[in-house]
């Protein structure tokens, strides 16, 4: 009974370790993907103020394009952009900003 | 005569336990090696798209901005791009498939090839952002954003796209491009634009 004990645990215990380490890696390379998905989107947003959202790779993405000041030059001003992602399998979320020059919202008729 | 051992209830009670742990053991072992696998899928996998984020990287590195009238320095397709790097024959990056492989080929600036499998991915192509269009080729043709023919833009940054089995398109990597001179790089003051790098 003992010996079976000491291998049931031995066995249960492996298999806690290596659930874990899969959870890792793949939080890992969720990470990874959610990186990549970021920079994709704010190197490749057009620059116009406003709020942008979609789904794509297993993410909930959403963009925001904001202007840090009141002041403009030639049409062209600072703005914020925040790229945030919501993973659809695990519910993490993730975050990048950066800065760019962006072009006014469209005026609305 | 001694009358010892096990009666036949005791055997087969022994029989079982020791049926189900060695069933156990074999399920365990299964279980393992199938979240080992999932693992080390995951893992290279990832190791794979580091390694041609680098590749990308390693191979305009220092050498932007690139304008879209300087077709000369760069040019792009959905399926590769070449880079001038210095040499006579220019630098490349070249997507082709094998046998339901996508393979992403890099030339590298000293002549040497490195061929990356790029798993998960059922086909890939290459998509280049520029300060005014995001299209499959650069330079970008003309058109309704940046109606006039001959407005320059530089080159920001090349994505490699991969399509998945169900047809969903992700970015596998992006890689920025220097809109700025290097610090190495003489300014023409009419072109304003890099003259050639300095020795």
């Amino acid at each position: 009974m003992i010996a079976l004990a000491i291998l049931s645990s031995t066995i249960i215990l492996s298999l806690a370790a290596i659930q874990e380490a899969r959870g890792a890696s793949l939080a890992g390379a969720e990470a990874r993907r959610a990186r990549v998905e970021m920079q994709y989107l704010l190197d490749t947003a057009s620059p116009v103020e406003g709020l942008r959202s979609g789904r794509a790779g297993g993410f909930d993405w959403r963009l925001d394009t904001r202007a840090t000041g009141p002041g403009s030059l030639s049409g062209a001003q600072i703005c914020s952009l925040t790229a945030q992602l919501a993973s659809l399998s695990s519910g993490r979320r993730y975050r990048l900003a950066t800065t760019e020059i962006c072009a006014p919202p469209p005026a609305t008729p | 005569m001694i009358d010892e051992g096990y009666t036949l209830a005791e055997m087969l009670v022994a029989l079982a336990v020791v049926g189900l742990a060695i069933g156990g053991l074999t399920e365990g072992m299964r279980v393992t090696s199938r979240l080992q696998g999932q693992t080390y899928q995951a893992m290279a996998s990832g190791r794979t798209l580091d390694r041609v984020g680098f590749g990308l990287e390693q191979l305009i590195e220092g050498r932007g901005p690139f304008p879209s009238e300087r077709s000369d320095l760069f040019q792009g397709a959905a399926s590769g791009f070449r880079v001038a790097c210095g040499k006579q024959d220019p630098c490349s990056a070249a997507l082709s498939s094998q046998e339901d492989k996508v393979i992403l080929d890099l030339e590298e600036p000293d002549g040497s090839h490195h061929a990356l499998v790029l798993q998960g991915v059922q086909s890939a192509h290459f998509a280049y952002a520029g300060t005014r269009t995001f299209g499959p080729v650069w330079p970008a043709a003309p058109s309704s954003a940046s109606p006039a023919p001959g407005a320059s833009q530089t080159l920001r940054t090349i994505s490699l796209i991969g399509t998945s089995a169900d047809g969903e398109d992700t970015p596998l990597a992006s890689v920025r491009v220097w809109l700025e001179q290097t610090p190495d790089c003489p300014v023409g003051a009419a072109a304003g634009s890099c003259q050639g790098h300095r020795p």
